[in-house]
């Protein structure tokens, strides 16, 4: 059997080869002649990258692909390098410092994030997945390796939800991402909620509807801020009675041969990643998630790299003053990253489905919320973009200081509804005024030129 | 049925402890139609508790009735658990309406076994402890260093809060102390003779070692949360003592400002020290930095683990400094005695346990409630007399979500 056709999953230590890939579709897509399913992806690095070898030294298609972006040689025609972008909330406009808080929060929102509270917005790739996500076991998936704090002091006064957190799935409530890859395999092929046989699904669904009673109740003695900590509640709650639905009778199980990864105390980072990159390729492969996002490192994450003998914190280094050692760890860094994308790339391309490989039906944004470490600046924002309509390009958008994210995030006062129906600009967009191109995103597959959302 | 009727006890007394108030029949009525389906009374008391932990009434806190509240909210801070039959009682007899009646009942708390939470999640915050789990110092310089010692650097700590707690020692002995709680392992690591055996023991810290260790300055776990993979950072131990200890958070760089230019390879040959000491050229930097470096390389003589050292490659270590304030010290000891004589330590110590009891920054009215609670305390202060102060501030009594601000 050729490699193509193979996928391997690592699971302490062991690799599984999985069987057959038609094995593993989605019921509802399997040999029937619906479209594939099309899939978002967005990996986060934090601290920025050393932006030298990574920025193309042309425009167009002619240049050899800088040293960092060299393992993605094998992929070449399916990216595309943007430069110039700009996440304009996640400048401190007034706030002071806590440019690595600010730079995750407003990556998929495009809201400044509030320094006492935790309040952004709602992230974009949330609003796609409510969109495309009703079909699929789980409308979008967060995964990370690095938990990170959820309250606490974690850049200069902001919350520690912000740098551990890209996705957003209300304007308080992050997607909080699963690092134990055991849990990840779970969420994807056995859902606990699921578990039990039906008089035990019965039980909960019985308890959803009392606490759903109780709710209403205890809402009426409440004014303000207190009923919005209700509402979020009462979010979880519908979130859940949905998937409860959604399984309607399906019995949760693996496909033949996967084994539940265990995270084994003391695993080195790169065996994490590995770990983590096996299962972020099953998620889109087996179309169990049509969104997925994937935090590489927390931002501000400051963890040694000893495999690549960098003993000194990826913060700390990227905190370069120019000195040549400090941009030389970086960049290793930054390739590494680099080299645990193409593991990605390569898995969701050798995987075929009817239509193509998975990569096909994928778009995949890889990128961070900073641009060079040492000034903590948010304009030029490194940024690739992997779809079935790339073409190699390094691309420089239309308008100088281009908006990375322009659509209308749902904020702290409440649900806007999304304006799907508007028709979209796919020409320059401003900064505080976008529309959601989530609806022609996906139904043409083009990446629109300068509105990334 | 008999098993019926106690089964239905067993449920409303659990939804008052859980809910932290008294639970209406008609409000039980739900919960028994739930379980009525079950065959064994384990199974209907495992789905209602299930029902009753994701409900809203247990999860979302302050929309019990006054008196309650209190009550909650003293659970919570002291044991960082709901509140037991005894306190809800308290509540319901209208004692926690009066100073005396919550001062008996916190002392209750105090004195029972969940106040441990104070040490394991409060000390942990505070001291900023947590982060140790995270810490990777390089392998091949601190070889030494592997997940035994941390561990028992984190016990040492969190042993030594508890101790002072339970005790009722002055909190100044927080800083100051002539005892400690090592194991084999941490006393080797600190170059105690004569400790045996892998449990943590309280130990008297040896003469000879009474200027480096003793109090939080010398505890290893502290110094390896504030120091980077291959270095110490004075700077960062600086300001960890700025805001943990000192209540005088500095405030962030100044924009435009960045790490210090390196002036050529002729840097390498500067010590940390010298190298520090650019900082405080520019006087944009030195407004903060005196204070901060200051206090930093009071504690140079630990390594980033913790250890004693008494230079630094070829550098000698003279942990001799000047605070801008006039102050002076030349040992990590002269250091630890400054601070334990400023009255900023116990002040910082009440924002902190208010910071914590409240689950919230303080807002106008609590700063002045804080400012109460410090004019109140006695002199040289217990952990006792602290938490009963927080506990008296009016905010424990409403426990209401902060008003958002408008943006």
């Amino acid at each position: 059997m050729s490699l193509s056709r193979r996928t391997l999953l690592r699971g302490a230590g062991a690799a599984m080869a999985l069987p057959f890939l038609e094995a593993m579709m989605p019921r509802a897509l399997a040999g029937s002649k619906a479209p594939a399913l099309r899939r978002l992806a967005v990996l986060y690095v934090p601290n920025g990258v050393h932006m030298q070898d990574w920025r193309p030294s042309a425009e167009g298609g002619d240049f050899a692909l800088p040293w960092i972006l060299e393992p993605l040689e094998a992929h070449r025609k399916a990216m595309t390098i943007y430069s110039g972008f700009v996440a304009q909330k996640a400048f401190a406009n007034g706030d002071g410092p806590g440019d690595h808080a600010r730079a995750a929060a407003a990556f998929l929102t495009g809201v400044q994030p509030n320094k006492r509270h935790v309040q952004v917005g709602v992230s974009i790739d949330q609003a796609i997945a409510r969109r495309i996500g009703t079909e699929t076991r789980l409308s979008s998936l967060a995964i990370g390796i690095e938990r990170g704090a959820l309250s606490g002091n974690c850049d200069s006064g902001y919350p520690c939800a912000y740098s551990s957190n890209v996705s957003w799935s209300g304007a308080s409530t992050p997607c909080l991402k699963e690092v134990d890859p055991g849990r990840v395999f779970d969420s994807l092929f056995r859902d606990p909620m699921l578990e039990g046989g039906s008089e035990l699904r019965r039980t909960r669904r019985s308890i959803l509807d009392l606490v759903r009673g109780e709710s209403k109740s205890l809402a009426k003695n409440l004014s303000g801020a207190d009923r919005a900590r209700l509402e979020q509640y009462e979010e979880g709650v519908r979130a859940i009675e949905k998937r409860i639905q959604k399984a309607g009778d399906r019995e949760s199980h693996a496909p033949d041969g996967l084994e539940r990864p265990e995270l084994e105390r003391g695993t080195a980072y790169p065996e994490r990643l590995d770990q983590m990159i096996e299962l972020a390729a099953l998620a889109l492969i087996t179309g169990s998630t049509p969104v997925l996002t994937f935090m590489l490192a927390n931002e501000g994450s400051n963890r040694s790299y000893p495999n690549l003998e960098i003993a000194e914190g990826h913060h700390s280094l990227s905190h370069h003053g120019k000195d040549p050692l400090k941009f030389d760890a970086i960049r290793r860094i930054n390739r590494f990253h680099s080299e645990a994308l193409a593991r990605l790339l390569d898995r969701l391309a050798e995987s075929g489905e009817p239509g193509g490989s998975v990569l096909d039906h994928t778009h995949l944004l890889y990128g961070s919320g900073i641009s060079d470490g040492n000034r903590h600046n948010h304009d030029d924002l490194p940024v690739l973009h992997f779809s079935a309509k790339g073409a190699g390009h390094h691309v420089l958008p239309a308008a100088r200081r281009s908006a990375i994210c322009t659509w209308d995030s749902p904020g702290p006062w409440g649900h806007r509804s999304i304006p799907l129906a508007t028709p979209v600009r796919s020409s320059r967009c401003r900064a505080s005024r976008g529309k959601l191109a989530a609806r022609r995103y996906l139904e043409t597959s083009k990446p629109v030129r300068a509105t990334l959302c | 049925m008999r098993e019926g009727e106690k089964l239905e006890e067993s449920l409303a007394q659990l939804a008052a402890q859980l809910f932290r108030r008294p639970v209406q029949a008609r409000e039980m009525k739900p919960y028994l139609k739930l379980t009525r389906k079950e065959d064994s009374v384990e199974l209907r008391l495992r789905t209602a508790l299930t029902a009753m932990l994701v409900s809203p009434n247990f999860l979302v806190t302050g929309t019990e009735p006054e008196g309650y509240r209190t009550a909650a909210a003293m659970a919570w801070f002291v044991g960082r658990s709901t509140p037991d039959g005894v306190l809800l009682a308290a509540a319901r007899d209208g004692e926690l309406d009066s100073p005396a009646g919550r001062a008996r009942q916190a002392l209750r708390l105090l004195r029972g076994p969940r106040a441990t939470s104070l040490a394991e999640d409060f000390a942990q915050q505070w001291l900023q402890l947590g982060r140790l789990s995270e810490m990777v110092p390089d392998p091949l310089r601190f070889a030494a260093f592997d997940d035994g010692l941390r561990a028992a650097m984190r016990a040492e700590t969190l042993l030594c809060f508890e101790a002072v707690l339970r005790e009722q020692r002055p909190v100044r002995e927080l800083l100051d102390a002539d005892w400690t709680f090592v194991n084999e392992r941490l006393a080797k690591h600190y170059g105690f003779a004569g400790v045996q055996g892998e449990h943590m023991r309280r130990i008297a810290i040896p003469a000879d070692q009474r200027t480096r260790r003793g109090g939080l300055l010398g505890q290893a776990g502290l110094l390896c949360v504030t120091s980077n993979p291959t270095r110490t950072s004075p700077v960062k131990r600086g300001k960890w003592i700025l805001e943990a200890l000192l209540d005088s958070a500095p405030p962030p760089p100044p924009p435009g400002v960045g790490t210090l230019e390196q002036a050529g390879p002729a840097d390498a040959q500067l010590s940390l020290v010298e190298r520090l000491a650019l900082h405080r050229a520019d006087a944009q930097c030195a407004a903060c930095h005196d204070t901060m470096d200051a206090l930093g390389l009071g504690l140079e003589n630990f390594d980033a683990i913790g250890r004693w050292r008494d230079s630094d490659g070829p550098f000698a270590i003279q942990a001799t400094a000047t605070l801008p304030d006039g102050r002076s010290f030349s040992d990590p000891a002269g250091l630890r005695g400054l601070l334990a004589a400023d009255g900023a330590f116990v002040a910082s110590l009440a924002r902190h346990l208010a910071v914590y009891a409240l689950g919230r920054p303080l807002d106008r009215a609590d700063e002045y409630a804080l400012a109460e609670l410090r004019r109140r305390l006695p002199a040289d202060p217990t952990l006792y007399d602290l938490v009963l102060g927080v506990i008296e501030m009016p905010a424990m009594r409403t426990l209401k979500a902060p008003a958002q601000q408008n943006q």
